[in-house]
């Protein structure tokens, strides 16, 4: 019988032990990230099986570069800055995707976001992976990551006046598809 | 009752809250692959060692070249009493001042500037050859060869324990002299480098020294380059699925310069076009490789401090000059394309206008009996600032880059332009020779 002894480590011995390149380290910080950053990936990802992809190749990004890391900043926010442009840089090689963005107008609405705070969390995931993958991203860059329009434009190489109307547009969509969602809700319980 | 604006924050906050952190357990098998991908890590040493190889090769290269240059009497230098070559290390009058002070003139200032010279003597019947020899041979660094008449045309050889003393009625007298240690020669070697022959074959008509071949003064010409480009970047360097292509470029453009001395010149110029950029691949997801491109072109105001060793070229018995160069540029940039596959990203807002370069290299000064002269040589010229507009911690502008993908702030991911390129040019010599 062999009896296996899990080592806990500290943040600041993950990274020292992943700049070594200690495989044991470099296992436990993914283990430790990889929940929460396989959720960013799926956020972009147009579906499972791409986000798995854009997981594994941020994590080589941060095994790779992670002396470049100098603990000025949060480590787990460098990570997810990985995470975010490796998926970027994934969604720039899908052909409509620029298309996407240049047919759109900005759309006004108004109406009441109440029912949102009734959808867990899961619920608000598979609402965002629904929306057509611009509107996504751009809402995505915005709302969840803090990213301006000015920095958006150019992280996806748009116009600042193409991101606000994506991010208007995919906010109108996410109204209805809430709405969906709460109706099916309300039928299902009545 | 709340605006819409308000109602686009809130459900803007909403969603930020609850995705945000939110955890989905993920499948397995994926750490497996991370694992088998950083077993295949990529060591980015190489390319620097690599080019700094080349650096290095090209310019010992040309510094053995010169020294050995200067090992060797060249044919059609040839001394006479009013030796140039000799006046240069401080010697005058050598073959009628008195036996001894010369010489050890000459083994004085040549020890103390240590620096291997090798002087032609020609005497005459007043200063016997044994005296000569006899003046430098404690130290063993020199050897004296006498002649007859009949010597020049036919048998060149003799040595030092065969010379008759004070009988000839002509002689030539070769001394090599080295830094400590000294290099003593035996007769047998000096054969063997044949120096004889360089002296018979040409008559003593002319010296071309660079006393009176200086190359000081004015110049004005033409250059062009061609280089290999690279934009540096330490992250992609690193990654197991990006891959550098060979990238060449070009440059044009114009300079004038000034020598102020036979040692030191200082030039200025104007590169109309200077073509960087990078081509690569970058293989994500491990689908079809997609074939990108960075197309940079500057034009560029290099000044250059020329450090010069002159020397008197064998082959056309005028200056030829090794310049070390040193100096920096200005670049504006003029255009900025991108390419994915051949079609056309990005746009030049996502590059600055200024660059500022540092330089190093080495070149020949080929000087020849017109005002004119060519230049042949090596530079390298290395980007100091980021050619994207990145640089600031938390920069979104940098991670939109082809070659910033990777990660934010100028601390992680600094892609600067590097230029490894073979140069030549033309230049008119405004007052050559003066």
């Amino acid at each position: 019988m062999t009896l296996r002894v899990q080592k806990t480590y500290d943040e600041t011995e993950l990274i020292s032990g992943c700049r070594k390149q200690d495989r044991h380290c470099q296992e436990a910080l993914y283990k430790f990230y990889a929940a929460k950053m396989y959720a960013v990936c799926l956020r972009y990802a147009d579906n499972k099986h791409y986000a798995e992809d854009i997981l594994q190749e941020g994590f080589v990004k941060v095994f790779n570069n992670i002396s470049k890391f100098r603990n000025e900043g949060s480590f787990e926010g460098w990570i997810r800055r990985i995470m975010v442009n490796t998926a970027i840089e994934f969604i720039r090689k899908t052909a409509v995707y620029l298309k996407e963005f240049e047919i759109e107008k900005v759309v006004h609405y108004r109406d009441d976001f109440d029912v949102v705070n009734k959808l867990c969390a899961d619920d608000l995931m598979k609402i965002i992976q629904s929306l057509p993958t611009g509107y996504r991203t751009v809402f995505n860059l915005y709302a969840i990551e803090g990213y301006a329009h000015k920095e958006i434009s150019v992280m996806l190489g748009i116009s600042e006046g193409t991101s606000k109307s994506q991010l208007a547009r995919a906010r109108y969509m996410l109204q209805n598809k809430v709405k969906e969602v709460q109706k099916v809700s309300y039928e299902i319980a009545i | 009752m709340k605006s819409p604006f308000n109602h686009e924050d809130n459900i803007d906050d909403i969603f930020r809250r609850e995705l945000k952190d939110h955890r989905v357990a993920t499948p397995k098998g994926i750490w497996s692959n991370i694992n088998s991908r950083l077993q295949v890590r990529k060591n980015p040493l190489p390319g620097y060692i690599a080019a700094a190889t080349v650096i290095g090769a090209f310019m010992l290269a040309g510094w053995w070249g010169v020294s050995q240059n200067n090992a060797k009497p060249s044919k059609g230098v040839i001394a006479t009493t009013n030796n140039s070559i000799v006046n240069k290390v401080g010697l005058t009058n050598t073959a009628t001042s008195s036996k001894h002070t010369p010489l050890q003139t000459i083994t004085a200032t040549i020890a103390d500037k240590k620096k291997q010279t090798i002087a032609l003597l020609a005497g005459n019947s007043t200063t016997p050859v044994a005296a000569l020899t006899s003046q430098i041979q404690p130290s063993s660094e020199a050897i004296a060869m006498n002649y007859s008449s009949s010597d020049f045309v036919n048998e060149p050889t003799a040595d030092v324990e065969t010379l008759p003393t004070g009988s000839q009625t002509q002689f030539t007298a070769l001394l090599l002299m080295a830094p400590k240690p000294a290099i003593a020669l035996s007769a047998s070697q000096l054969n063997d480098i044949n120096y004889n022959d360089a002296i018979l074959s040409s008559p003593p008509k002319e010296i071309a020294t660079l006393s009176n071949k200086s190359i000081r003064g004015f110049y004005a010409g033409a250059n062009t380059s061609i280089t290999n480009v690279w934009i540096l970047d330490r992250v992609a360097l690193h990654e197991t699925n990006f891959n550098y292509s060979i990238t060449s470029g070009y440059t044009y453009g114009l300079q004038g310069g000034y020598n102020f001395s036979d040692n030191f010149g200082l030039e200025a110029g104007l590169t109309i076009n200077a073509r960087d950029g990078q081509n690569y691949t970058l293989n994500i997801n491990n689908v079809t490789p997609e074939n990108k491109s960075v197309v940079l072109n500057y034009t560029e105001i290099p000044i250059i401090a020329k450090f010069k060793i002159p020397q008197i070229a064998s082959f056309t018995g005028m200056p030829l000059v090794l310049n070390i160069n040193v100096g920096a540029s200005y670049g504006y940039l003029r255009y900025a394309r991108t390419f994915e596959d051949g079609d056309r990203t990005g746009s030049r807002d996502q590059y600055p206008n200024n660059q500022l370069n540092v330089l190093a290299g080495f070149n020949y000064d080929i000087y020849t009996h017109h005002p004119y002269s060519f230049s042949f040589g090596f530079m390298a010229e290395y980007g100091v600032n980021t050619v994207d507009n990145g640089g600031s911690q938390n920069s979104a502008t940098a991670a939109a880059l082809p070659l910033s993908q990777y990660a934010n702030g100028s601390d992680f991911n600094m892609p600067h332009n590097l230029t490894l390129g073979l140069t030549v040019a033309v230049n008119y010599n405004f007052s050559l020779f003066h």
